[in-house]
């Protein structure tokens, strides 16, 4: 018979069912009580919550092992885990991962009160056992490693960022049966997060913005790894953070301006799977459902490859461009045609085009400098290279993102029917088309 | 999607549901506590147990037992049900082909432990007991863990537990079924909360 291991045995480990704990003291008397959840580390390690110093937490100290009965809650199969104490996280990746399960288990069972995590208790798993049990045929799933390959085929062919962005939403939608979904990118000068796709929700929300560390999205965007969410929990919403966020920075008429953040009203599950490249956060893939424990371990496995291909194929859309030259000014196309009035506020970049918020920061920046020149010279065709190398911008020079500002830009101006159309035409490459006659303001 | 989830057996796909606290109002350790101080009916000054705390513990809840193993590393298991003796000891009604290792350290002579929740309320109570031994349950030990199993399952319903999944969770085989006795020397408060662990003491 195979050796058990714990990626096989992960569906017991996400805390749908309490796991039982015990410990003994040097004497052997033996101390037992249910714990919320083991959480999966790697194949050799666990993770138990330390959210109270108990005689549980006295006995692991001085004997540094467990042994703990997981289910799982599929199948009713049951293993014992004998556990050896490594060590404590109170802060980082592993911690936050596990506080936020926590905060939806607490909150399900009605304990929000009192379940607080204090640290997350590292094991090495020494072994694992088989306990009889009445055992239920696993119900038929998805075959996430399949639906991943699925839609890796579809959004790789995708030629820009806006096709691959939406292309990807809707293979979550058609391959995962995922109906909610947004790809938000990280603007590293503010530190917040610009929705830059949607599927399934009223309003696109494109422009939306979610700070660092606020939310399952703010969460693993900050500590660079998948954070998920079986039941719904008001630690994690965000139409609070966004606007709590904006009011601190003293910025209360920005409030009025916010884009309303698009996600649902009541989520049950939430999972919110980082983009990396070289380590460092570029955006973030975030699903969620009004169903309760809809995203597992399997589903966290593919969005995070699904996340490392979009990642490489955005560095690939990226270097294509930049291998452009510059083109020569055109001449202007907005001969007669309506007024177009451009308000701009140096204070944080907004810009509002008929007294229409569109856009801040430094998506509205360069909407500020493109309309200058425009308006200035009648200019139209622009390259991405030239906002590169323009300082005014201030792009950071390490994952800038700018094919991101540029397509939360070109959706805000097409959703908001402001008049102003920016118009990709060839990798690297776009034109600032305007239906009227621009007339500029400053603030 | 998944599918199979142990959770919300009625849920209509696609539908929004609201979630429901499996535990509204909670129990809590001062509850317990005070309780027991206002307790003055007993099983006896021998006993740890009071009478109230006694039906508790028989009453259809989660029993989840410990016995201290080789090198303090400890067994942990699930008990079927719990019935308080006539002379004070403690009988939990384990199924044997889950419980080997268990047993076999009971026998040797080591101590345990059994905690009993009520997932409705996460009132819980760990008892400490010494002594064990185990044996043959009788014809009423097995009509018990039938009925406080059924009690048990209707409670992972009603916090919303699938019922696939509680039948096959509370399944009983009672000519599987094992006693394991002990004396009870100590009982703690275990609901979660600020108090937990504190002994209770009448």
């Amino acid at each position: 018979m195979m050796t058990l291991r714990l990626p096989e045995i992960r569906n017991a480990l996400e805390g749908i069912v309490p796991s039982i704990l015990a410990t003994a003291d040097v004497d052997g008397i033996p101390n037992v009580s249910l714990i919320s959840h083991v959480q999966y580390v790697d194949p050799d390690h666990v993770a138990l919550s330390y959210q109270f110093f108990n005689k549980t937490r006295r006995n692991l100290l001085a004997t540094r092992l467990a042994s703990v009965t997981v289910v799982d809650p599929d199948t009713n199969a049951q293993y014992r885990l004998t556990l050896e104490y490594l060590e404590t996280q109170t802060s980082g990746p592993l911690f936050e991962i596990m506080r936020a399960k926590l905060a939806g288990i607490a909150s399900h069972s009605g304990m929000q009160d009192v379940f607080r995590l204090l640290g997350s208790d590292v094991f090495r798993v020494r072994e694992i056992e088989p306990v009889a049990s009445e055992v239920m045929a696993r119900p038929t799933k998805r075959n996430a490693l399949a639906a991943a390959r699925r839609s890796c085929e579809q959004f790789s062919r995708a030629s820009e960022m806006g096709e691959l962005f939406d292309t990807l939403l809707a293979c979550l939608q058609q391959h995962f049966g995922i109906e909610h979904a947004m790809v938000l990118m990280l603007d590293q000068i503010s530190n917040r997060l610009y929705t830059v796709s949607s599927r399934g929700y009223p309003f696109s929300g494109i422009g939306s913005e979610v700070g660092l560390g606020d939310g399952v999205i703010g969460v693993a965007a900050a500590q660079r790894v998948p954070i998920r969410i079986g039941h719904m929990t008001s630690q994690y919403t965000y139409r609070a953070a966004v606007l709590d966020s904006a009011r601190a920075a003293g910025l209360e008429w920005a409030c009025a301006n916010a884009i309303a953040f698009p996600g649902l009203e009541a989520p049950q599950s939430q999972i919110a799977v980082p983009i990396l490249c070289e380590d460092q956060t570029m955006g973030v893939l975030f699903a969620e459902s009004t169903e309760p424990n809809q995203f597992g371990y399997d589903e966290e496995d593919a969005l995070t490859l699904i996340a490392e291909l979009v990642s490489a194929r955005v560095a690939l859309l990226q270097k294509d461009e930049t291998a452009e030259r510059a083109q020569p000014a055109l001449p202007g196309s907005d001969a007669g045609g309506k007024a177009i009035r451009l308000r701009h506020y140096r204070i944080d970049n907004s810009v509002f085009v008929d007294d229409v918020y569109i856009i801040r920061g430094v998506a509205g920046a360069i909407l500020w400098k493109l309309a200058r020149e425009h308006a200035q010279s009648g200019r139209v065709a622009f390259t991405n290279r030239e906002l590169r190398l323009d300082p005014a911008l201030r792009l950071p020079d390490y994952i800038d993102n700018l094919e991101a500002r540029l397509l939360l830009l070109q959706r805000r101006l097409s959703e908001r029917g402001a008049g102003i159309v920016i118009d990709k035409c060839g990798r690297g490459r776009f034109r600032f088309l305007v239906e009227g006659k621009l007339s500029l303001e400053e603030t | 999607m998944r599918v199979g989830m142990g959770l919300h057996p009625s849920s209509d796909p696609g539908k929004a549901k609201p979630d429901m606290p499996r535990a509204q109002r909670p129990h809590s350790p001062e509850a317990e506590l005070e309780a027991l101080s206002a307790c003055k009916d007993d099983l006896g000054s021998g006993s740890v147990l009071t009478a109230e705390l006694a039906e508790f513990c028989q009453s259809g809840v989660s029993v989840i037992i410990a016995v201290g193993g080789r090198g303090n590393v400890p067994l942990s298991g699930q008990g079927c049900a719990c019935r308080v003796l006539e002379d004070g000891r403690m009988r939990i009604l384990l199924l044997r082909r889950s419980s080997h290792a268990l047993l076999a350290a009971a026998d040797r002579g080591a101590p345990v432990a059994v905690t009993f929740s009520q997932p409705l309320t996460h009132r819980s109570i760990q008892i400490k007991g010494i002594n064990a031994a185990t044996g043959e349950p009788s014809l009423s030990d097995r009509q018990a863990a039938v009925e406080q199993l059924a009690g048990l399952e209707q409670e992972l319903r009603d916090v919303d537990y699938a019922r696939s999944f509680t039948e096959a969770y509370c399944a009983v085989d009672v000519g599987d079924l094992v006693a394991l006795d002990f004396d009870p020397v100590a009982a703690f408060v275990q609901t979660p909360g600020p108090g937990a662990g504190a002994e209770l003491r009448k």
